[in-house]
């Protein structure tokens, strides 16, 4: 009768190696995942949703892997990259000159504030057939619509960011001896690092969404006109492997965005924290 | 009094952009034909007033927007404040949120064509879903955050358990939420206008794709000019009414 | 029978790692009704912890805290807390700050607008009545959390380092103030400080902790009258320092084999 039930007493938790704690946390995290993929498959394989509608996970899988492997959907990630990054760095280029100018000089302040202020709201996209009419269906107004939805993120982090520059840590710089008119590259550029990498990281989601909306507009190839071809032929299977496709493509995007940051913000106490 | 002449003030290099895109056309150094000049664009709007039921179709894609907006903020709210203050809530959502979040969302609007076809339902469902993913995700990473003291200054106060989400969570979430919002709601409009482009037969981004295929340029661009009003005057309100809720904040 | 009975309480954490903690160990205390009691200890030896169980926020791990023979289970209006940084609800003005108990007790409108006037006139922040929280100064804010607690009439008041926040001159006021407070109504008092003036001068006993895991090291008697001069305040407070100065080098060398 003295065999005692083992109940981890509180201050007794057996010690579980880190590696194992975090594999177990993982595993614990995908049993929501795996029960909707589950669903999903059951769900079509018993015929109770149209075909073309959702077919099932185990199909779409297939087609994702041929459409892999025959390197159709590694053609289209690369050319929406193109397309995105193109865009991206241009306006990452763009909007860190435009928002350091902002914060160094007052008349370019006051004349591109109010226009930044105004572009941020306006669904950009629909200047698109205009870029289509001034620049053809060509990779051109793409490239040229990602920038102008990443610049403006950018532009105000950047502007924001040199702006609410501690002035403590100015005058520190003052007087240990760094030169007024090298302040602005010494100290304030620096300072604002951290927002200026928030509005790059902002934008990079961005560059992806309207670079696939505009190939969903103009064709040609990337993964916004293979889904959109695929749907126009009812082709479900496909345009879901066109989805999973841009949300592998996403990860990795923001993966990347992530490593980047760490890196760059070493110095900084959220870099420390991680 | 001050504060409207602040206001016109602030906008006085906007006025100068466009007078600067009159004088170059009316000086002959812009092409007309591929770049109209800003009156005969706005001699294009009255016209589409008048002939091409330009407020019918502004009155449908606000519609499509604000249904998709209103429903994503209260559901975005209501499950990212559950997913912060239930385990449970938040054992079965955050996996599914986290592993979608990444997808660019204009990956959706194929999608709901597929699913909902070409009308209302399928731009709505676009935008929703869209619009919902960074509601959750902003309401739920606010909400997390809340101060412990708050909600154990409540109890000790009086409030039971349970009300505690909306008596405490929510409100000290809003800051937060509101910014969130204000992002979804910039991306609704993107994801109404690309979707009408796609795809419609109505609505405005349908209206800027018929002019332009009609070669009608300056009706094209007075239409995109309505969007872009719409879209700021959109804005605009939010910020009006997320400053009242959140006077509060006020230093 | 005590008022307010601890008895062998022990508190321990898992950390993140999976490891124990032990915050608290084997504190043992009673206290009357309308004392007032001061923790000292080096940070990090587990008073807040220990004034959040006698909250009911957080569960004892072992032993049991009893208010008037009953157990606690649950914070309640029972016992009123002032956190260290005042946890008002900054969407609502003073007024609504210091209604809110009273909102969750049901009390009428025209009741709990006079009910809530009275105590903030009390703090003396007439005339605030409508201002948010952010507008207000460290000072201003801690006499809110003060009306706010005091409104629904607790009999045991739990207050975490309550002046830690404010400037050296507010900070005497709203001592002098507290004391004030406490003979007009002599309430219970456990008061949480790290400054061991500030506990003689105003209380009755206080509780010298003593760290990894925390525990009561020594209990003084102040033995002050209202009218004590500086000179034995000061005299009572160097020994409690000396008392205490250990416990605090101690704390941080641990600290630093930490880091
Ligand atoms: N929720 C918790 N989880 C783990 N450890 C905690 C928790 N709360 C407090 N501790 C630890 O318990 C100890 C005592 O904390 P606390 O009561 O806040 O100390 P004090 O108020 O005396 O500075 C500290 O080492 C702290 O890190
Ligand atoms: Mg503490």
């Amino acid at each position: 009768m003295d065999r005692a039930v083992n109940v981890a007493a509180p201050g007794q938790a057996f010690k579980v190696p880190p590696a194992v704690f975090a594999l177990l946390r993982t595993a614990e995290r995908s049993i929501p995942v795996l029960i909707l993929l589950a669903a999903w498959e059951a769900v079509t394989r018993a015929g109770m949703v149209q075909l073309f509608l959702l077919p099932p996970l185990s199909q779409v899988l297939v087609r994702f892997y041929a459409d892999t492997i025959d390197g159709t959907i590694p053609h289209h990630i690369i050319e929406t990259s193109v397309t995105a990054l193109s865009g991206y760095f241009l306006a990452a280029a763009a909007g860190v000159i435009i928002g350091a100018a902002m914060a160094i000089s007052r008349p370019i302040r006051y004349m591109v504030e109010p226009l930044v202020s105004l572009a941020f709201p306006i669904p950009k996209i629909s200047f698109m057939p205009i870029f289509i009419l001034w620049f053809g269906l060509d990779t051109l107004p793409k490239v040229l619509m990602v920038a102008f939805n990443c610049v403006i993120p950018i532009t105000s982090a950047t502007y924001l960011g040199a702006r609410s520059i501690d002035k403590y840590i100015l005058w520190s710089a003052r007087s240990l001896g760094t030169q007024p008119g090298r302040l602005f590259w010494k100290i304030v550029m620096p300072a604002a690092a951290p927002q200026v990498i928030s509005g790059l990281q902002i934008a990079l989601p961005q560059a992806l969404i309207i670079g696939i909306v505009t190939e969903m507009l103009t064709g040609g190839d990337g993964l916004g006109s293979y889904m959109i071809r695929a749907v126009r032929f009812s082709d479900s299977e496909t345009a879901f492997a066109g989805i999973l496709a841009m949300l592998v493509t996403g990860l990795v995007y923001m993966q990347i965005a992530t490593v980047i940051r760490r890196r760059v913000l070493r110095w900084h106490a959220e870099a420390a924290a991680g | 009094m001050v504060r409207l002449a602040s206001r016109l003030h602030f906008y006085i290099p906007v006025l100068l952009a466009f007078t600067l895109w009159e004088a170059a056309s009316q000086a002959g150094l812009i092409d007309e034909s591929v770049f109209p000049s800003l009156s005969s664009v706005l001699v294009g709007f009255v016209r589409l007033l008048t002939n091409n039921n330009l407020l019918m179709h502004a009155g449908i894609s606000i519609f499509r927007q604000m249904s998709g907006f209103l429903l994503a903020a209260g559901i975005g709210i209501a499950a990212g404040i559950l997913m912060a203050t239930s385990g449970w809530a938040r054992f079965a959502i955050e996996p599914i949120i986290r592993l979608t979040y990444p997808l660019p969302k204009s990956a959706l609007i194929p999608l709901f064509i597929l699913w909902l076809g070409i009308g209302d339902a399928s731009k709505i469902g676009a935008i929703f879903l869209g619009a919902l993913l960074p509601v959750v995700l902003s309401t739920y990473n606010s909400a997390r955050g809340v101060n412990v003291a708050l909600v154990w200054s409540a109890w000790s106060l009086g409030t039971p358990r349970w009300q505690v989400p909306w008596k405490v969570v929510l409100p000290a979430a809003m800051p937060e939420i509101v910014s969130g919002l204000r992002i979804s709601l910039a991306l609704s409009f993107t994801l109404l206008v690309s979707a009408e482009f796609l795809i419609s037969q109505e609505g405005l981004g349908y209206l800027i794709s018929q002019l332009g295929e009609n070669g009608d340029y300056p009706g094209m661009f007075a239409a995109v000019l309505a969007v872009t009003v719409i879209g700021v005057a959109a804005d605009r309100s939010f910020l009006a009414l997320g400053n009242r809720v959140l006077r509060w904040t006020e230093q | 029978m005590a008022f307010l009975e601890i008895q062998d309480v022990r508190k321990s954490y898992v950390t993140g790692q999976g490891e124990p903690f032990i915050a608290v160990d084997g504190i043992d205390l009673t206290i009357e009704q309308g004392e007032f009691i001061s923790l000292v200890g080096p940070s990090g030896c587990g008073k807040s912890t220990l004034l959040h169980m006698i909250g009911g926020f957080v569960p004892c791990t072992e032993g049991a805290i009893r208010v008037d023979g009953v157990a606690v289970q649950q914070p309640g209006p029972d016992r009123g807390i002032v956190f260290q940084h005042f946890a008002l609800f900054p969407w609502k003005t003073v007024r609504g700050n210091v209604e809110y108990g009273l909102v969750e007790r049901g009390m009428p409108r025209a009741e709990r607008r006079q009910t809530a006037q009275r105590f903030i006139d009390m703090v003396g922040l007439s005339g605030f009545e409508d201002s948010f929280p952010s507008r207000l100064s460290g000072g201003m804010q801690q006499r809110v959390a003060i009306a706010r607690m005091l409104a629904c009439e607790p009999s045991i008041l739990l207050m975490d380092e309550p002046f830690g926040a404010l400037d050296a001159q507010t900070r005497k006021i709203m001592q002098e103030e507290l004391r004030a407070l406490w003979h007009q109504f002599g309430k219970t008092v456990v008061f949480v400080t790290h400054d061991v003036r500030e506990a003689v001068f105003l209380s009755q006993r206080v509780v010298v902790m003593s760290t990894r895991p925390g525990r009561i090291k020594a209990i003084v008697e102040t033995g002050l009258g209202p009218g004590a001069s500086r000179a034995l305040i000061d005299e009572k407070a160097d020994k409690l320092w000396d008392m205490l100065r250990d416990e605090v080098v101690r704390a941080m060398a641990a600290e630093r084999s930490k880091a």
